[in-house]
């Protein structure tokens, strides 16, 4: 759907890249990161408002150039935040949405407001944070783009609209060819919701994987004697009691402790924070 | 829908193996009859927190084996039962019992024969009971 090729972004003394993604359809793609990492750019390069100094991006196999429009409308983006007119009503901003996207859903603006208990009458700047990002997501999920990027969308949203939006997700996923991908500094719901993680850190692309191997590969275990000598997988050690490990390649090192006749006291998954802390040092 | 089917993070069973097993077994011992409605692929993985990938491979193989049949836009269900199925996995099922008794007895220090002569004494004195 979108390939990210050698791409670099500078703002600043900023300097995001090189970056080199693929997107494709079907998949659910979680984009995570420390503050200051350069989530935000590398998106904001996906919906063209920021223009990549080198490298290059392709949409749906078209380049920027010529095909802005075209793009525009395929690729819906919820932003972190949002603030519109100050007298705009409910109502304006899915009158305004609806003139940008040609595949646009009524039926879907009204069900997701009585959902959401949203009226159209009522104003944008009364609203509380999670009304907005309600309506922020309301408005995404209408335009009904085959691209879909969330940008922290569950921010100050609560656990029954919250859960509501992960189910919605999960189904809108499957009416089509579709792609979305989202950031969230909740990490339990990237865990959840994604297939493949893409890690990055100052501005640099530590990687994508996909999310089933980085959970079963990095493992904590624990050993009856501290380790004296290199083990195949470990990337750190607790030398003192409790004597532990934590090994990227969990199968490697158990096979190696097995053959080396090591007792394994218990062995343990690593969540996917402490497997991103590890990653990022 | 929801199965009953659950992953162990820490067991170093594969992911998918373990989709792929828990199914399995739900089929051959009929408690999910021919025609049930299985999870989509992208629901299954919510359920479990894990990947379409993971779930997308499960389901592969479980359709190379015929147990599932996927029809186009109408979603994937469990195949009528091929009696030659239910056999071939009890009989792989008790393999694996017999390998994980010697393997275990044999670290206990007993040769093959003397595990078979064991057998043999224990299923003759069951008879008696």
């Amino acid at each position: 759907m979108i390939k990210i090729e050698s791409m670099v972004k500078n703002i600043g003394s900023f300097e995001l890249g090189p970056i080199n993604l693929q997107f494709e359809a079907g998949y659910i793609y979680g984009l995570v990161g420390p503050n200051r990492s350069g989530k935000t750019t590398l998106i904001q390069t996906l919906t063209q408002h920021l223009k990549p100094n080198q490298g290059r991006i392709t949409w749906f196999g078209k380049q920027a150039a010529h095909n802005e429009q075209f793009i525009k409308q395929n690729v819906c983006y919820m932003p972190a935040e949002f603030d519109g007119p100050a007298n705009w009503k409910v109502g304006d901003f899915c009158q305004f949405a609806r003139m940008w996207y040609p595949n646009w859903n009524d039926a879907i603006v009204l069900k997701l407001l009585t959902q959401f208990e949203l009226k159209k009458e009522e104003k944008y700047a009364k609203l509380s944070t999670g009304a907005k990002k309600k309506l922020q997501f309301v408005l995404a999920m209408a335009s009904n783009c085959p691209f879909m990027i969330l940008d922290e969308p569950t921010n100050g949203i609560d656990f029954k609209s919250r859960k509501f939006m992960l189910d919605y997700l999960v189904e809108w996923m499957e009416q089509g060819e579709r792609t979305l991908l989202i950031t969230s500094h909740h990490i339990d719901e990237i865990q959840r919701l994604a297939d493949i993680i893409i890690l990055i850190h100052n501005g640099k692309q530590i990687g994508q994987y996909e999310k089933d191997q980085l959970i079963s590969n990095w493992k904590q275990i624990w050993l009856p004697t501290p380790v004296q000598t290199e083990i195949p997988g470990v990337v750190a050690m607790q030398n003192e009691a409790p004597y532990s490990v934590i090994t990227k390649q969990a199968n490697e090192t158990l096979a190696y402790l097995e053959k080396s006749q090591v007792d394994v006291i218990k062995v343990r998954s690593l969540d996917m924070e402490d497997v991103l802390a590890q990653l990022v040092g | 829908m929801k199965l009953p089917i659950h992953l162990d993070t820490e067991s170093s069973q594969a992911y998918y193996d373990q989709i792929k097993t828990q199914i399995q077994k739900f089929i051959l011992n009929q408690y999910l009859p021919a025609g049930t409605a299985l999870p989509s692929i992208r629901t299954l993985a919510k359920d479990l927190s894990c990947s379409v990938i993971t779930v997308k491979r499960a389901y592969q193989d479980l359709e190379a084996d015929g147990l599932i049949i996927t029809k186009q836009g109408r979603g994937t269900f469990v195949a009528s039962h091929n009696p030659a199925h239910v056999e071939q996995y009890k009989e792989t099922k008790l393999a694996g019992m017999i390998d994980q008794l010697l393997t275990e007895a044999q670290k206990l220090g007993y040769t093959k024969n003397e595990i078979l002569t064991h057998v043999q004494k224990q299923i003759i004195s069951q008879k008696d009971e």
